[in-house]
């Protein structure tokens, strides 16, 4: 799948981990497209089939009854992104490629246990 | 494998804003929104979100729009730049400014295309075409498509980023995160590898808040 990894994920360990399970990823900074607006931004994804990584909460707020676009929101510290990521990512992919609008919120438990809640914008297909 | 240039850039998943286009060029936004209208200059994609629609620019666009700047410049008229490109442009050439060689004598600008130079009349015999090196222009435009050095060490709050939270001028970067990090131990070279578009000076002006 084709992820584009927002600003505020750390670069370095999420390429690793996304390149590792054989995805393909780019960032905001390769794009020429830092600094720019959560909407904006979301409109680029989707313009380049690609789902968003994000720590921020406030990405998928404005849609968050009916998701527009697919974004993953990770709910953990910064540096536990990758694990995070690959504990759930196996799973949610099958799910993220049937459907164009999906958000994926991941939380994590004092156990450093992830779970993945899915609100869907439109039917999976 | 996409191709990564030196500056950090994807060209083909390069969609930048108008904002960051009308830097690049070195005009206004209502200019390049000008020149969109009198179709010099076009966004390569519009996606929409909701009812909201987004310019965005690649690469090739921005040559383009480089080109327009130059050609003004040089007093070739916008209506002259509008009749080149309107008869240029093909699915070969979307950008006939920035694929074509071209060249300026007196206000009239050429295009060459087998042997022949269009563009009302031929140079004269003699004169030598003033022809611009594309990929020096290209090398320019990836440079300023970077965040600008000197944003570095400025934080900032933008409506539509981090819920309007403290960043990193020019990035999505929340200023917490850097503190976060510095708390846990990670030296300033570790933390501008994890987030890329920060410069040493805002790591930096992290540690001094934290100190203060």
């Amino acid at each position: 799948m084709r992820f584009y990894i927002d600003e505020d994920i750390d670069h370095r360990i999420v390429r690793a981990a996304l390149l590792r399970m054989g995805h393909e990823l780019w960032s905001t900074k390769q794009a020429a497209r830092t600094g720019d607006s959560d909407a904006s931004q979301l409109a680029y994804a989707i313009d380049h089939d690609a789902v968003v990584i994000t720590h921020n909460r406030d990405f998928t707020r404005p849609h968050r009854d009916r998701p527009i676009g697919r974004v993953i929101l990770l709910r953990c510290l910064q540096p536990q992104a990758a694990a995070a990521l690959e504990q759930v990512l196996d799973g949610l992919v099958p799910m993220l490629e049937r459907t164009s609008d999906v958000y994926v919120e991941v939380k994590q438990d004092s156990r450093g246990r992830c779970r993945a809640e899915l609100t869907f914008g439109t039917e999976l297909r | 494998m996409r191709v990564v240039t030196t500056a950090g850039l994807i060209d083909d998943a390069i969609g930048a804003s108008r904002e960051t286009a009308a830097r690049v060029i070195g005009i206004t936004e209502d200019r390049l929104r000008d020149w969109a209208n009198r179709r010099l200059v076009e966004p390569s994609s519009r996606p929409q979100v909701g009812r909201q629609s987004f310019a965005m620019y690649s690469l090739e666009d921005l040559v383009q729009g480089r080109i327009v700047s130059y050609l003004l410049a040089r007093d070739v008229s916008a209506r002259q730049i509008g009749q080149i490109v309107r008869a240029f442009r093909s699915g070969e050439h979307p950008h006939p400014l920035a694929s074509l060689r071209w060249a300026v004598s007196g206000r009239q600008a050429f295009v060459q295309l087998g042997d022949e130079w269009y563009g009302g009349l031929k140079p004269a015999q003699g004169v030598l075409p003033d022809t611009i090196d594309l990929e020096e222009i290209r090398v320019d435009a990836r440079r300023k498509l970077q965040r600008p050095a000197e944003l570095a060490g400025k934080i900032t709050r933008r409506r539509g980023v981090q819920g309007s939270r403290p960043v990193f001028a020019g990035t999505r970067v929340p200023v917490e995160t850097v503190e976060q990090y510095l708390k846990g131990g990670a030296s300033p070279r570790s933390i501008i590898e994890s987030f890329p578009t920060l410069y040493e000076a805002d790591v930096a002006v992290a540690q001094a808040r934290l100190a203060s």
